[in-house]
């Protein structure tokens, strides 16, 4: 039964609006219909002053209870409950002097009504500080938020938790309506607990006070805030573990304290967004979709910054046709846009005034536009500048004074413009704030020569061939010899191509006044004059490489660093040998074999030759004999020539053996492995 | 419009036939056929209501981003065959000190082998013979190797302890392009194809380049599905552009065809694959009718881009010699930087030759002289041009490469074979603080101690700078949500400014 009471008395706030709006009600029905008296009239209000009557008396008394149930401000309750008490008099008596008109009472009737209506606004005043705080009133609202700009620097209490506590506990537990004995305004009242105990330290192995009742499930009696009240949200209830796990300190910063990455996500969606660009989204409006689709027509140019965005970006680079009616069709929402990009476009100073139209742009791009220095005016209006992009225009120094009226300005994209570094350097003296985007040049000038590239459409020749040399940049001159001598600066200077008739090595050098000499480009190139008619191999090749079979070694075509690409073939841990025959009986004077090296994949030049001629292909004769040295320790790939100069002979068959070193030599990573010979060509001369 | 709506409609459209078809009610099943279907009506600028295609390719899912972007387009310089970061970025002098001696078995803590080294009896540690100096306003040490990187180093973040999965090549580069080391799934930049679409109508959201290194010349070749589609519609796959003489294969018209002549037998196969279209419901239809008209397009923007004879001679010298042989590193470098002016969303290099089994010292000396100036140039010329800041340009390999000598140890040379527990890479470009150094291996450069970063969360991050949350691009195949990151993924907010 008891219970039952209390419960009625939890129905205070509900009934408390009934009298307030029916007395106001009457009230103003008595204003207006009082020099039109009626019968009519007259019963209803005497009919709306029983209800107010019978609903005040009503809502004392629930208060009355809820009252009893205490944790409220002694004071505060006291004015409540008797003026309330005073004004259920006051509208029962209104009630009656309604209902009996009396002369003597007819006088008394309108002053008491003023009485009563002043007593409702006090006591609806005094019960209204005992629920929302003494100084709601007063309170805009703003003025007490804390806004966080920086988490790392923000004071754990002060700025995050008590926020927390404000908005979710100290409705109740305030000095004014001390729920439970417990107040939580401030730092003592929190350390001191409230009737129960401790709210912040751990008691009987349950979770400190403070997050044991709000971690009770809803429907427990215990649960905090009651059931009904605004709740507190995870991430609350996290930050107050979180908070409370650090003995809940009150002076600590919040960079300063550890955090799981749960706790500094959480944190982080606490700082407030001071940009230049959040400020203007919380001044304008969301942009009509079907107004961006409108825009979008043709070319998707225009788009939101993010969804729920107001802000804009619009991208019109590249489109050599911008006239006025695309800037004006972007007017409806100009001051949405903050970011513009008219790089490489047609973009010029005729229509650059339809600029300050966008007077919230933080980034403008007009690089590689035609634009001047007449343009800066309407640049020098767009106030919340911050990146500003002029590269390849024709701005001058006098243009960049101006654009010390951008307050905001942070980043200037000035390259290739026609400001002069002096400019620059006394701009940037002067606006401290304002990065200059440069590169320091000496990174990239070259340090040293490269070798010159040797052209030509192949490395054999019949009669003659073309060679051209290049050099990628400009001002560098090409020396070259043809006798297999160094090259230097005194060498021939490359002015048209060369055309060689002979077997020739060619030696290349890049050279540049005050440089040091590029090293040497060696490219060989063969006269063929005897073209072999067959070749038998003595012994196959590996299956792997073999290339079209004996074929590739007399087919005019130089093999590439890619070993599979048809003109090598190669043999692992065996030696070559294979016999030419010729069209007809020729003088030979040379046998040069190409070959191919490249230790790191167990590739090695020969290491000695042997040649036999014959007239018939049967007796052979040996001719010569050269033994090469094995390679030293290296792990360059690279391609030879080896040029074998026989004693001059009349013949139609030349057999010849190039000698591999089989094995993989000691200083190799794999000592004694099977090691690789590869050839691509073998020419007569 | 997005996938989900394109299968809608395709049902829907089979609903109306069959309806129509069986029903023969004409204007009432027209009507409900439009009540239907009324999300895929609009009316067009005389309002009159035409039909939604929504696939021109160019538009994305999202009609606009989760949240604001730092950047707008991603240059990826993948060093595919797995960089030795012991000789480029993690500098480790205790190697050098205990060089020889055995990998302890408390630091290599059951790690797998590849089978190419699992065979060997010893792990001998080996440091770098490539020296390492300071560079920066941090002091930040990196690689004589690479002097230009190190020139830029005050622009780069490096992180030093990524970690991957995989530890052979091709399911580690999958892992890093798609987010699984299975093959099928989307690349990076065909996600961000049907997440964002492409900025420019002229031009694919998604290019791909690609060199040869010098270092190991024939080494690991790479697959067209690195920058496929998956699942998602063909037309997001990545375009490839090569050093030739169609850098776009089939892009030019044969001889004799002239732009009329090619125009018009484009619009007459579009009207006759619709007329297929209408009948089989079938979306990859649209998206070949999509594909014919961007080709078309491309026939006048790719030649543009790949011209590059008018870049002034102090452009080349940044990017060094090699940048005007077409098919290097350097030129797809300055390349990619064109393309970034031209607003391509995704811009995918992929530099060969890094898998240093053997005679690493030699071959890695060459490998980074292929990339350093570029790379560095690159960084440079977006940043004078006022393209750093909303670029993010990334270099790094599939995995890393053991603190131990593969093959034999000797003073000149050594090998080093596939490490997954960490490696280095280097990023630069909006919303990535410039100049620092994240996360750190112990002194065998082995493990990570610190603030480790695995492939998902790399990507997370990624796709957080780009406006994407990445648990929210999501697409439905097989009954399931796929994502970019799979299940994992957290954003590396540490390195963001």
């Amino acid at each position: 039964m008891i219970l039952q009471i209390i419960s009625l008395g939890r129905l205070h706030p509900l009934l408390v609006h009934l009298p307030i709006g029916i007395l106001v009600v009457a009230f103003l029905m008595e204003l207006y219909f009082r020099k039109k008296d009626s019968e009519m009239v007259n019963h209803i209000i005497t009919f709306t002053l029983a209800v107010a009557a019978a609903s005040t008396v009503l809502s004392v008394a629930s208060g009355w209870l809820l009252g009893e149930d205490g944790g409220y401000d002694g004071t505060l309750l006291f004015r409540h409950r008797w003026l309330a008490v005073a004004l259920a008099i006051g509208s029962i008596l209104l009630y009656i002097i309604k209902k009996y008109q009396k002369t003597w009472s007819k006088n008394m009737y309108l002053p008491l009504f003023i009485a009563v209506m002043g007593l409702l606004g006090l006591t609806g005043h005094y019960g209204g500080s005992m629920t929302h705080g003494e100084d709601y009133l007063y309170n805009n609202g703003t003025t007490e938020k804390v806004v966080i700009t920086n988490v790392d620097k923000a004071l754990v209490f002060n700025d995050i938790i008590m926020p927390i506590l404000d908005n979710k506990c100290t409705g109740c537990h305030n000095p004014n309506k001390v729920k439970g004995g417990l107040i939580m305004t401030n730092r003592e009242q929190l350390l001191k607990g409230g009737e129960s105990g401790s709210l912040l330290i751990a008691e009987k192995g349950e979770a400190p006070r403070l997050v044991h009742h709000i971690k009770l499930p809803m429907e427990d009696e215990d649960h905090m805030p009651p059931k009904g009240k605004l709740q507190l949200t995870d991430q609350e209830i996290q930050l107050l573990e979180w908070w409370i796990g650090h003995d809940n300190c009150f002076d600590c910063l919040a960079g300063t304290l550890d955090k799981t990455e749960r706790i500094s996500d959480i944190l982080y969606s606490l700082e407030k967004d001071t940009s230049t660009r959040a400020l203007i989204a919380e001044k304008v409006s969301m942009v009509p979709e079907n107004w961006l689709a409108s825009i979008n027509i043709n070319n998707p140019i225009i788009t939101k910054l993010a969804e729920k965005n107001p802000l804009l970006i619009v991208n019109l680079s590249g489109n050599k046709s911008v006239g006025k009616n695309d800037l004006k069709a972007l007017k409806k929402y100009a001051g949405n846009i903050v970011e513009l990009n008219l790089g490489n476009t047609n973009f010029n100073d005729t229509i650059s005034s339809y600029l300050t139209t966008f007077k919230n742009l933080t980034k403008l791009q007009l690089q590689n536009t035609k634009i001047t220095d007449k343009s800066i005016e309407a640049i020098g209006d767009l106030k919340h500048l911050e990146s500003l992009n002029i590269y390849g225009t024709d701005i001058t120094d006098q243009g960049l004074e101006k654009l010390t009226s951008l307050n905001g300005l942070k980043t200037l994209y000035p390259w290739n413009s026609k400001i002069s570094k002096e400019a620059l350097d006394r701009f940037s003296s002067k606006n401290k704030d304002i990065t200059i985007v440069s590169i320091n040049e000496n990174i990239f000038s070259p340090s040293s020569l490269e070798p010159p590239t040797i052209i030509a459409a192949t490395d054999f020749f019949k009669d003659s061939i073309k060679v051209t040399l290049d050099y990628f940049y400009k001002g560098v001159d090409l020396y070259y010899t043809l006798n297999g001598s160094e090259p230097d600066s005194t060498s021939t200077k490359y002015k048209d191509p060369i055309v060689l008739t002979n077997s020739t090595q060619l030696k290349a050098v890049s050279h540049k006044p005050g440089w040091e000499l590029s090293p040497v480009k060696t490219v060989s190139f063969k006269r063929s004059n005897i073209l072999p008619k067959s070749i038998t191999l003595i012994n196959k090749p590996s299956e792997k490489y073999k290339g079209n079979g004996g074929n590739t070694l007399i087919d005019l075509k130089r093999g590439t660093s890619n070993l599979v690409d048809g003109n090598w073939i190669g043999y692992e841990g065996s030696s070559f040998a294979a016999t030419l025959r010729l069209q007809k009986e020729e003088l030979i004077s040379s046998v040069s074999v190409g070959a191919f090296s490249s230790p790191e994949k167990w590739i090695f030049y020969p290491i000695g030759f042997k040649v036999w001629v014959s007239q018939d292909g049967n007796n052979f004769k040996l001719v010569h004999t050269e033994k090469v040295p094995q390679e030293k320790s290296n792990s360059d790939t690279k391609f030879q020539f080896f040029d074998l100069n026989i004693p001059p002979t009349k013949s139609k068959f030349v057999k010849v053996e190039v000698i591999s070193q089989l094995k993989n030599p000691s200083w190799h990573p794999n000592p004694g492995g099977k090691s690789w010979l590869f050839l691509d060509e073998i020419v007569l001369n | 419009m997005s996938e989900k709506k394109i299968i809608e409609e395709r049902s829907l459209i089979l609903n109306r036939r069959s309806f129509l078809g069986k029903t023969a009610l004409g204007v009432g099943g027209v009507a409900l056929a439009s009540l239907l279907g009324a999300n895929l009506f609009r009316k067009d600028e005389n309002g009159i209501l035409t039909k939604d295609d929504g696939l021109e390719g160019v538009k994305g899912i999202l009609n606009s981003l989760h949240h604001p972007a730092k950047i707008k387009r991603v240059i990826y310089l993948f060093q595919s065959g797995g960089p030795s970061q012991l000789e480029l970025f993690d500098y480790k002098p205790l190697l050098n000190k205990r060089r020889g001696e055995d990998l302890p078995e408390s630091i290599r803590n059951g790690q797998r082998l590849t089978g190419m080294t699992s065979g060997q009896d010893r792990f001998p540690l080996v440091g770098s013979l490539h020296n390492f100096s300071q560079h920066g306003k941090n002091g930040t040490y990196i690689s004589d190797i690479l002097p230009y990187t190190a020139k830029m180093v005050d622009e780069l973040c490096i992180i030093k302890s990524m970690y991957t999965e995989a530890i052979n090549h091709d399911p580690a580069v999958t892992f890093f392009q798609t987010g699984s080391q299975q093959p099928g799934r989307p690349s990076i930049g065909s996600w961000l194809s049907y997440g964002l679409g492409s900025e420019n109508e002229n031009l694919p959201a998604f290019t791909v380049l690609l060199s040869r290194g010098t270092g190991r010349p024939n080494g690991q070749p790479l697959y067209t599905r690195l920058w496929g589609n998956g699942f998602l519609h063909s037309l997001h796959q990545g375009v490839q552009f090569r050093a030739a003489k169609d850098p776009v294969l089939y892009l030019n018209d044969p001889k004799g065809i002239t732009k009329e002549v090619k125009r018009e037998m484009l619009d007459n196969l579009a009207a006759l694959n619709d007329k297929h279209y209408q009948k089989s419901g079938d979306p990859e239809i649209k998206s070949r009718i999509a594909q014919y008209e961007m080709a078309y397009r491309m026939q006048t923007s790719v030649p543009n881009v790949m011209d590059t004879a008018n870049e002034p001679d102090y452009i080349y010298e940044m990017y060094g010699p090699e940048a005007k042989i077409p098919g290097t590193y350097a030129a797809n470098c300055l390349l990619a930087r064109r393309l970034a002016e031209q607003d391509v969303r995704f811009i995918q290099l992929y530099h060969m030759g890094w898998d240093q089994h053997d005679n690493l010292p030699n071959a890695i000396a060459k490998q980074a002289k292929d990339v350093d100036q570029a790379s560095a140039a690159l960084v440079a010329d977006l940043k004078q041009r006022g393209l750093l800041e909303d670029t993010l340009v990334i270099w790094g390999g599939e995995f890393g490469r053991t603190n131990y000598s593969q093959g034999l140890l000797t003073d000149t040379n050594y090998g080093r074979d596939h490490h997954p527990r960490s490696f280095s890479i280097w990023m630069a470009g909006g919303g990535i603080k410039p100049g620092i150094v994240y996360g750190e291996t112990d002194d065998f450069g082995y493990n990570i101690v610190k603030d480790p970063v695995h492939v998902h969360d790399f990507q997370a991050t990624m796709l957080h700078l780009l406006g994407i949350d990445h648990e929210k691009l999501t697409y439905k195949y097989q009954g399931r949500r796929f994502r970019l990151t799979d299940v994992e993924g957290h954003i590396v907010k540490d390195i963001l400014t």
